[in-house]
């Protein structure tokens, strides 16, 4: 039996090469995938948390950073994400900036606090008459699945402080 | 809620769910802490027969068999019991028993919130920071490794480690952290002299792995360490463990 020093770090055989546009390692692990059961379980309490999201998938071998910054292959802690957003050069959106399909929709408890959940950004209906879009967002929820969902339309636990940061670079 | 009654909540399958929506360890331990079960059992292992209990189940939640094409059904349970545990070290007598369970969890297989809780425990002890991963190499480190304190400390704790440990890893991570310092540990009997003295190249297979297994069975008094200067090859200390 093996045990990895150092568990998703550049010299863990098991993680992805997996790096930032400056070359800094990502760390990243696979984890296993869950029972039937479980997975079955999962689904049922996001539906019942967040009734009208839209269900894609199921898979706990990669969760909402592995979704968003590695193509659904592996997890990565969420503790990750600032050096990558400075590394690939996400800048956030301002105030009143609407976000576009493709964006990164990133969660925090609190405005200062540490992000707990990112996703994509999928679809961004026309101003209300609030003047705010009305944004759907494609994510993964931890372990449970991949769901298509109002961008409010999460967890509690993930926190009601949004951002939108985004790569994008030369306008046409 | 009784003290049975939240064990059983922490490990039933609805719980594990809640639990499994985070996406960090930050997320899961602070889902953990709003949930009634795992206040019960906090509060009650203030008590010794409690906190007996819950090492006892937790030894035999590590026994239970399993699916391992899945991840182990367990996990879940493990990491709060595993937190808890260590939470409650802070009355002395019971750290060495929480060392010693969170080092059992740290082995389970197919675990992944048990795993990182494990080493969360592991690496807030003052003790561990020889042990530390990526800060491994620092020569601060260094010096308390080979010191004759910390070598002990250090094998104690490196026993856990030392199936899938790769020389080659350690070579690297050396270089890559920009530390003057290389450091490799293999067991004596694969060197050549077979007294822990070998040149580093001796070590290494082309591919920078440890020459032949290291088994489940090696016992730390087989290997040894060597730390040179990565850059004149000068050998700078050499501990037989």
């Amino acid at each position: 039996m093996e045990y990895i020093i150092d568990p998703g770090g550049p010299q863990d055989r098991q993680a992805l090469q997996l790096q930032t546009r400056k070359r800094r390692h990502i760390r990243n692990e696979t984890r296993a995938e869950h029972r039937p059961e479980q997975r079955h379980a999962a689904l049922q309490l996001s539906l019942r948390m967040c009734p009208g999201i839209e269900y894609r998938s199921s898979s706990a071998a990669y969760n909402c950073m592995g979704l968003v910054f590695a193509c659904r292959r592996t997890w990565i802690d969420v503790a990750e994400l600032d050096p990558i957003l400075t590394d690939d050069e996400y800048r956030q959106l301002r105030q009143g900036e609407c976000p576009v399909l493709g964006d990164v929709v990133v969660y925090r408890l609190s405005a200062e606090g540490d992000a707990t959940h990112v996703g994509i950004v999928a679809q961004v209906l026309p101003l209300t008459a609030s003047g705010q879009p009305v944004v759907k967002v494609l994510s993964q929820w931890g372990a449970h699945g991949e769901f298509v969902h109002l961008v409010d339309q999460v967890p509690d636990v993930y926190g009601r402080s949004v951002e939108y940061w985004t790569d994008r670079r030369n306008k046409p | 809620m009784t003290f049975s009654e939240a064990l059983r909540e922490i490990e039933s399958l609805d719980f594990s769910v809640r639990l499994n929506i985070a996406s960090g360890l930050r997320t899961f331990l602070d889902i953990a802490n709003q949930e009634e079960a795992v206040l019960v059992v906090r509060d009650r292992i203030r008590s010794t027969t409690r906190y007996w209990q819950l090492v006892r189940r937790t030894v035999d939640l590590l026994r239970e068999e399993f699916d391992e094409q899945y991840e182990n059904p367990a996990d879940t349970a493990l990491a709060v019991y595993t937190w808890l545990l260590n939470e409650s070290r802070l009355e002395t007598r019971r750290a060495p028993i929480a060392e010693q369970v969170t080092d059992q969890v740290a082995r389970a297989r197919q675990c992944w919130w048990a795993l990182k809780v494990a080493e969360m425990a592991q690496s807030s002890h003052p003790r561990d920071k020889a042990v530390s991963t990526d800060r491994f190499l620092q020569d601060a480190l260094l010096a308390r490794w080979f010191a004759t304190e910390a070598k002990d400390i250090y094998l104690e704790r490196y026993r856990r480690r030392v199936d899938g440990l790769f020389a080659a890893s350690f070579n690297q991570m050396g270089d890559t952290n920009g530390c003057p310092w290389v450091a490799h540990m293999v067991p004596s009997a694969q060197t050549s002299s077979g007294r822990g003295e070998a040149a580093p190249d001796e070590r290494l297979d082309p591919d920078g792995s440890v020459p032949g297994p290291i088994s489940a069975d090696t016992h730390v008094n087989n290997l040894y360490l060597t730390a040179w200067d990565a850059t004149s090859g000068v050998r700078k200390h050499s501990s037989t463990l």
